[in-house]
């Protein structure tokens, strides 16, 4: 009878019964709908996170320049050779020169003279390499990580960003001349030397120069002309100076003179040369694309920046990998690259054999090559940028990661501890966002739809009080009226429930539409190229975004929550509501209206 | 009336008064009413309005205590009676009539006068029974399955008499019956409480009216007239 009173209230009063089940409802989607968009994101954050040990990677040991500020004091005491290369310190002055050497000389083959690459109108294709900050190590410290304790094992990779720049050589070039200009330089010379002075007196005297007279007579020479001498025969056929009477004089002065004081006579000549230049070098039809590469261990399937877990179609490595790669699927799919593919690299053809979807956030390449081919490609034979480590026991990991730091001063040692202590990136934002500021919106909106439930109950019952009173009147207990009540307000939470959570799955899909795409962010590790970036004006910083779909999940869990709260709102409702109408007088019977 | 014929005493009021408190003002809606009711009896309380019937009724109904004064129902005193007992007694033995019928409008005829059997934890079949039998005494078996809104006032009241009757109450309190009703309806209602008084039922009436053709439908009469009888 009571479950029947109950259903007849709630169907045949059905429009109050939907506003108060509605109420409820938009509370419970709504809060659906923010739980599962934090479920979202933290499903994407696992995903973007699995740490390190899932691609079998326990430590990652680089180097960068602006890793290391200080030498650990127990270097002194290491003598393995590995150390005196591997040292570094915050500045490249500080390199040791052969690191220096190799990171000037890697980062300058991106500087080729584009006037150098043919006549204009040839089309021309380049790949540079360069390692950028992931600054190269030769590769023996493979080995001497090999020789740590407890290291399973120790793969090299050698990462690098490349530049492709295609286009054809620009037409528009300046020629201009330089050179050919005089100079005359006037300096005042040092004074003779008595063996100069010497030796010019003498010079004169056998030019026919009288000493004495020759000076005396110096003053003279306007009023004397023609009249000396000492006048060689047929005098000086070049000199042409505009003293007439010391014509002859002059030629023995400048014959007599130290050679170094002649000298200051000479007209200096700069050598003419033609330069030919190329005006606003990247003109409008040369295109560059910046993508980044790995070499790895190809013998090391298993463990390294790439593994065969990670195909996703093709195969690994065959036994002649030279002109084989292996290309990121999301970089493939975004480049129209296809399995089987051939690709021209720096003028070499490879093929593509294998389509990867790498896990390791921050540190992925879009093209991975067999080590000793980029090695050569980048002209960095021996030489490597990364180590990945796999420890034997995940409790070893910072006893390893220390032991390495010792080994090889310079080194920079990620674990994936300090890794997942280093994303960030808007993922972590709306992460962080859905977590306070949607556990804050979830409370307040639950609090709220039941605050509306039990509104709604409490005025409900306040147009009930003479049915109520009737009840009371006829005989029906407090706690009779309070179950019946609670009844009622039950099958209003299970039908809020059944629209909230159908609300919820809706909710949703709209947040998650509205959503702007989020990125996540991992910096310290990346493949970073900040000088080569610097030199093409472009901003590279040492981080590494991943764009995160987000695919908000609404689970069994969600959906039993959204019931739970609905069902606790009715229950709230229903018992201050059903308390309030079990305390109504009886004699609301008599009352004359309501 | 033969001394065999002097009946058991149903009610004993002394120097009843009920005041209600009402916005900082005291309002004596019954000032000193001393009254005998005994069983068998239809009594007329008549009086104009606010003259305090319905307030001497929800006491006689044991919905409200006096604030001065004692009741006794049934041999038994209700000073001190608990909600919980005084809610058995409204179950068990008082039926109650109002002026707006007071149906429960979302359940039908049938069901309005089950609920009244809630509280005996009757069983389904039982309770239906009674119910049906109930409606058919008051003349509205074809009626059953009607919702209130799709019945006239007269038959509306007589489900409500139906339903005052589900626990074969020892009496009737009924408020105004006729307050809302033609004069056909209304003397159709009245007519049927005089025929619970005198037939197999014996059950008492105690009417609250302030007409007065109603009246002469009673055993007796009492004028109620500012919160005193006269
Ligand atoms: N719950 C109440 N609170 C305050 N005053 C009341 C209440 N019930 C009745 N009264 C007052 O008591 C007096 C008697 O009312 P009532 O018993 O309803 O008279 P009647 O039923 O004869 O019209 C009136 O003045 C009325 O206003
Ligand atoms: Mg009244």
């Amino acid at each position: 009878m009571r479950f029947h009173y109950a259903f007849k209230e709630l169907t045949k009063r059905l429009s109050r019964t939907l506003v108060s089940a509605i109420g409820l409802a938009v509370g419970v989607g709504l809060v659906m709908g923010i739980v599962g968009v934090s479920n979202g994101l933290n499903n994407a954050e696992g995903k973007d996170l699995s740490p390190l040990s899932s691609v079998g990677t326990d430590i990652i040991v680089t180097r960068t320049v602006d890793a290391v500020t200080s030498i650990s004091p127990s270097s002194s005491t290491t003598t393995s050779a590995p150390s005196q290369f591997f040292r570094a310190r915050g500045q490249l002055s500080q390199l040791n020169s052969t690191d220096q050497q190799a990171l000037l000389q890697s980062n300058s083959s991106v500087l080729t003279d584009l006037s150098k690459l043919g006549p204009a109108g040839t089309n021309f294709t380049y790949d540079f390499f360069a390692p950028g900050t992931l600054i190269t190590f030769p590769s023996q410290a493979t080995s001497v990580v090999q020789g740590i304790k407890d290291v399973t094992s120790a793969v090299p990779a050698l990462s690098m960003q490349a530049i492709h720049e295609s286009g054809t050589v620009p037409k528009v070039v300046d020629t201009f001349q330089t050179g050919s200009q005089s100079l005359n330089v006037t300096t005042a010379p040092p004074p003779m030397t008595q063996a100069q002075r010497i030796a010019m007196r003498a010079c004169l005297q056998n030019e026919g120069v009288g000493f004495r007279s020759g000076f005396q007579s110096q003053g003279n020479s306007g009023s004397n002309s023609g009249t000396s001498p000492t006048s060689p025969g047929g005098g000086t056929p070049t000199d042409t100076g505009p003293r007439s009477g010391g014509s002859g004089l002059s030629q023995a002065f400048l014959n007599c003179m130290p050679a170094s004081y002649q000298q200051y006579e000479t007209q200096v000549v700069i050598p003419s040369q033609t330069i030919t230049r190329v005006l606003n070098p990247p003109s409008t039809n040369t295109s560059t694309n910046t993508y980044t590469v790995a070499g790895i261990d190809v013998s090391s399937p298993s463990s390294g920046i790439i593994t065969t877990s990670q195909l996703t179609s093709g195969h690994w490595f065959d036994s002649n990998p030279k002109n084989e790669i292996l290309v990121d699927s999301a970089y493939a799919s975004s480049n129209h690259i296809s399995l089987n593919q051939s690709l021209t690299i720096d003028k070499e053809t490879f093929k593509v054999i294998g389509l990867v979807n790498p896990t390791l956030t921050g540190n992925t390449a879009d093209i991975y090559f067999d080590l000793s081919t980029i090695q050569s490609l980048a002209s960095n034979s021996g030489r490597i940028n990364e180590i990945l480590v796999k420890v034997a026991n995940a409790n070893e990991v910072n006893q390893v990661a220390s032991a390495i730091k010792q080994q090889l001063p310079g080194a920079q040692v990620l674990t994936s501890a300090s890794l997942a202590d280093q994303v960030s990136g808007s993922l972590q934002n709306a992460k962080v966002l859905a977590t306070n500021l949607g556990t804050v919106v979830a409370i307040i909106v639950l609090l709220a739809a039941f605050l509306i439930a039990l509104l709604l109950t409490l005025s409900n019952i306040t147009k009930r009080y003479r049915e109520i009173g009737t009840l009371r009147a006829i005989g029906w207990r407090r706690k009779t009226i309070l179950s019946q009540i609670l009844l009622e307000t039950i099958g209003i939470g299970v039908i809020g429930a059944a629209l909230g959570v159908l609300l919820g799955f809706v909710a949703t899909d709209i947040i998650s539409a509205l959503l702007p795409p989020l990125t996540s962010t991992t910096s310290g590790l990346a493949v970073g190229a900040s000088s080569a970036g610097t030199m093409f004006h472009q901003t590279t910083s040492a981080t590494s975004s991943t764009s995160v779909k987000l695919s908000p999940s609404i689970g069994v869990s969600t959906v039993i929550f959204g019931i739970a709260a609905a069902i606790v709102g009715s229950l709230i409702a229903g018992i201050f509501g059903g308390i309030r109408a079990a305390r109504l007088q009886p004699a609301q019977a008599f009352r004359d209206i309501g | 009336m033969s001394l065999t014929e002097s009946s058991n005493t149903l009610y004993e009021l002394k120097n009843v008064e009920r005041k209600y408190n009402f916005k900082s003002n005291e309002v004596l809606a019954i000032k000193d009413v001393s009254l005998e009711i005994s069983e068998g009896e239809l009594l007329i309380l008549e009086g104009p309005s606010g003259s305090g019937k319905s307030t001497l009724l929800q006491m006689l109904g044991v919905l409200d205590l006096p604030t001065k004064g004692s009741i006794s129902f049934l041999g038994e005193s209700l000073d001190k009676a608990s909600d919980k007992v005084r809610t058995k007694l409204r179950s068990l033995k008082i039926g109650f009539i109002f002026q707006q019928f007071n149906l429960i409008p979302t359940l039908s005829a049938l069901d309005n006068v089950e609920l009244a059997m809630v509280p005996t934890k009757a069983k389904k079949s039982a309770r239906e029974a009674r119910a049906k039998e109930l409606l058919e005494r008051v003349g509205l078996s074809h009626r059953l399955n009607h919702m209130p809104s799709k019945l006239s006032g007269g038959e509306q009241q007589r489900v409500a008499i139906a339903r005052a009757l589900a626990n074969t109450p020892q009496v009737l309190i009924a408020d105004e019956p006729t307050g809302n009703l033609d004069s056909e309806s209304s003397r159709q209602v009245m007519d049927l409480l005089r025929g619970l008084m005198t037939q197999s039922e014996r059950v008492t009436v105690i009417v609250a009216t302030h007409d007065k053709d109603i009246a002469k439908y009673g055993t007796r009469t009492l004028k109620v007239k500012d919160g005193l009888l006269v």
